[in-house]
């Protein structure tokens, strides 16, 4: 589903090149719980955003479904993000001004899909990561935890076939990220697939398979 | 494009108090603005009004009438002003005018002015009276001045031997007075002109004897086109060619619509002023106004940064934005503009009643229209930069 080939991000910082990824190749299969860990300025985040569709890369080659990402234009690129990828972040990114229920209607919203239509689907999937009682909450009335799954029925608002996650429990404690983990997994039971990042090892056991890396490579 | 105005609602009123200050500025610079724009529209409504008046150039010779008949303008002195001051006709009247206490204006006027007035000799000899002066007139009038109560005859109701029954309203008959009033008040309004409709007008020969009614004598000379640009220049000539023949009396000659034109001009002047000073203070409320809406809106860069990686386009996000500022702009612009006219009658001493005119209105809209327009503009070029990697680490 997902193939990687010899594929480098350079940072430039005036005549100093900087090698975030280094010539890394990978191979994502349909259904997969992958992990990517390693210490903090490795290189994980820059590769999370790659796949993701949201950053370029300098060389190498990425085809997702087969299609080689370079030849894709912009226009179609947002239209791929939106339609096949949800993304999860560290620091949840809901919107302060809009309740959950609007939140979580957010892509939906500006994919076009109707109000009735997407309110269901809201209710669904708010029910889904288990706070219908919160539908109406604001984020800052929500802790930590419950933010994080809001932003998680959000990313799978318009069913996409991945899921990206960036440190999703690195702002939560212990049991909470834990919390967050099992939906993960049970959302990966279902059929998605999804790549998540962390520095934490003791979540590796979620994962199907994962990697670690290191300056920009990989060393397992 | 539903679901774009719905999040335009929303943040509307989740952000109410952020936006609150926004608001008031708004609407006390429009309010600032709609007021100037109403003070300049009614100097010129006054001054479009009186424009018809102002193509008809007349002067007026004016004296108190006496008993001594040596100091009244004979017709060799008009004659001798035709022939050298090219006035088209004379139009003779006697007005009630002096310490005048009635409701209503009495005036005795010769033939020529009854020509002008209705266009034909047919009402030489009736008694033409305005709608206000008829209406004051039948509902049992009581006349305050002892001089007019002795010509009035309450058993028989008539005034100067006329019954009041026969007296033509002015309304009824086709004429073209508005030419014919020399009666042109200075109030704190500015200039007006006095409408006939509260005139009483009397042929001429209805009297004999006038000095007990404190009358004045005037004498109108129109002027034609070819000569009316010297009327300043003849009306002085006239007076000292008068003054040096009859030095008993005094005869004051007046360009009533010369005057009242300078009047108005200046009060035109003065709309400018106050125009540009007003529009003075609203352009810096409009800077304030932009600033305070760029820093709000770069608050909200996150939440732009959001929307952005939840898949809004370009385009939405920009249309989102328009449509916030400008439903906010919007509903200011008219609660400001409202707002002016109770303020309108404060500027009513600089020389016009200001009205309050729906074009200030369109006006005001049109104006944060273009506010908002140019707002968006500056924002949506923010908007261009943006790229969904670069929202990810601004967040
Ligand atoms: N925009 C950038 N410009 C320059 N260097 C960057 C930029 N983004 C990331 N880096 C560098 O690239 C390396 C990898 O970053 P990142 O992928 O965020 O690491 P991780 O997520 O593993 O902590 C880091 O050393 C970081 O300093
Ligand atoms: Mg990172």
């Amino acid at each position: 589903m997902i193939e990687i080939k010899n594929l480098s991000k350079i940072y430039k910082n005036g005549k100093h090149k900087f090698y975030a990824l280094n010539n890394i190749s990978l191979n994502i299969k349909s259904g997969e719980f992958l992990m990517i860990t390693g210490r903090s300025g490795c290189g994980k985040s820059s590769l999370l955003n790659i796949i993701g569709l949201i950053d370029d890369f300098d060389s190498g080659d990425y085809f997702l479904y087969g299609q080689n990402i370079k030849q894709i234009n912009k226009k179609q690129l947002a239209k791929t993000r939106l339609n096949q990828i949800g993304y999860i972040y560290q620091s949840f990114n809901l919107i302060n001004e809009l309740n959950c229920l609007d939140n979580i209607q957010l892509i939906q919203g500006y994919a076009g899909i109707s109000k009735l239509e997407r309110q269901k689907n809201a209710k669904s999937l708010i029910s889904r990561v288990g706070l219908s009682k919160k539908a109406n909450s604001y984020p800052s009335e929500l802790s930590g935890g419950e933010q994080q799954r809001i932003a998680i029925a959000r990313a799978i608002s318009n069913n996409p076939k991945i899921i990206l996650a960036d440190e999703p429990t690195g702002n939560l404690d212990y049991n909470t990220g834990l919390e967050i983990m099992s939906l993960l997994k049970e959302l990966n039971k279902q059929g998605i697939t999804i790549i998540m990042v962390t520095h934490d090892r003791d979540l590796l056991s979620y994962s199907s398979r994962f990697l670690v890396m290191q300056d920009g490579i990989f060393i397992n | 494009m539903i679901y774009l105005f719905e999040r335009a609602e929303k943040r509307i009123k989740r952000n109410i108090k952020k936006y609150f200050p926004i608001i008031i500025q708004v609407i006390i610079g429009v309010c600032m603005l709609s007021i100037s724009i109403n003070i300049i529209l009614s100097f010129n409504k006054q001054f479009n009004d009186l424009e018809e008046l102002f193509s008809f150039k007349y002067l007026t010779i004016s004296t108190p009438i006496t008993d001594n008949v040596n100091d009244n303008i004979n017709s060799e002195d008009l004659e001798y002003i035709k022939n050298n001051f090219y006035p088209i006709s004379f139009y003779k009247q006697y007005s009630y005018v002096e310490d005048y206490k009635e409701n209503f204006s009495i005036l005795f006027a010769n033939e020529a002015f009854y020509y002008e007035l209705t266009g034909s000799n047919e009402f030489n000899k009736s008694v033409l009276i305005g709608k206000y002066a008829n209406k004051i007139l039948n509902e049992n009038y009581k006349f305050k001045d002892k001089n007019i109560k002795k010509y009035f005859d309450d058993k028989k109701n008539t005034l100067f031997n006329i019954r009041i029954s026969d007296f033509i309203i002015l309304d009824n008959i086709n004429c073209n007075f508005k030419n014919l009033l020399s009666d042109i008040k200075y109030t704190s309004n500015g200039v007006e002109f006095d409408s006939l409709d509260n005139y009483i007008i009397f042929p001429y020969s209805t009297i004999q004897d006038l000095k007990d009614l404190n009358c004045r004598d005037y004498i109108t000379l129109p002027f034609n086109n070819k000569n009316k640009n010297d009327i300043v220049a003849i009306a002085q000539n006239i007076q000292s060619y008068l003054n040096n023949k009859y030095t008993n009396t005094s005869y004051e000659v007046r360009n009533y619509i010369g005057e009242a034109q300078s009047i108005l001009s200046r009060n035109i002047e003065l709309s400018k002023v106050i125009n540009f000073v007003l529009s003075f203070i609203f352009l810096i409320i409009t800077f304030s106004l932009i600033g305070l809406l760029l820093i709000f809106m770069n608050k909200r860069k996150k939440e732009i940064a959001i929307s952005f990686l939840c898949g809004a386009s370009y385009n939405q996000l920009r249309l989102e934005i328009f449509l916030e500022i400008f439903f906010i702009v919007i509903v200011s612009t008219l609660i400001g503009n409202l707002l002016s006219i109770p303020f309108l009658p404060i500027f009513d001493g600089v020389g016009v009643k200001n009205t309050y005119s729906i074009y200030s209105m369109i006006i005001c809209a049109i104006a944060s229209i273009l506010l908002s327009t140019l707002i968006c503009t500056i924002l949506s070029q923010k908007l261009k930069y943006m790229s969904p990697i670069k929202c990810l680490k601004d967040l």
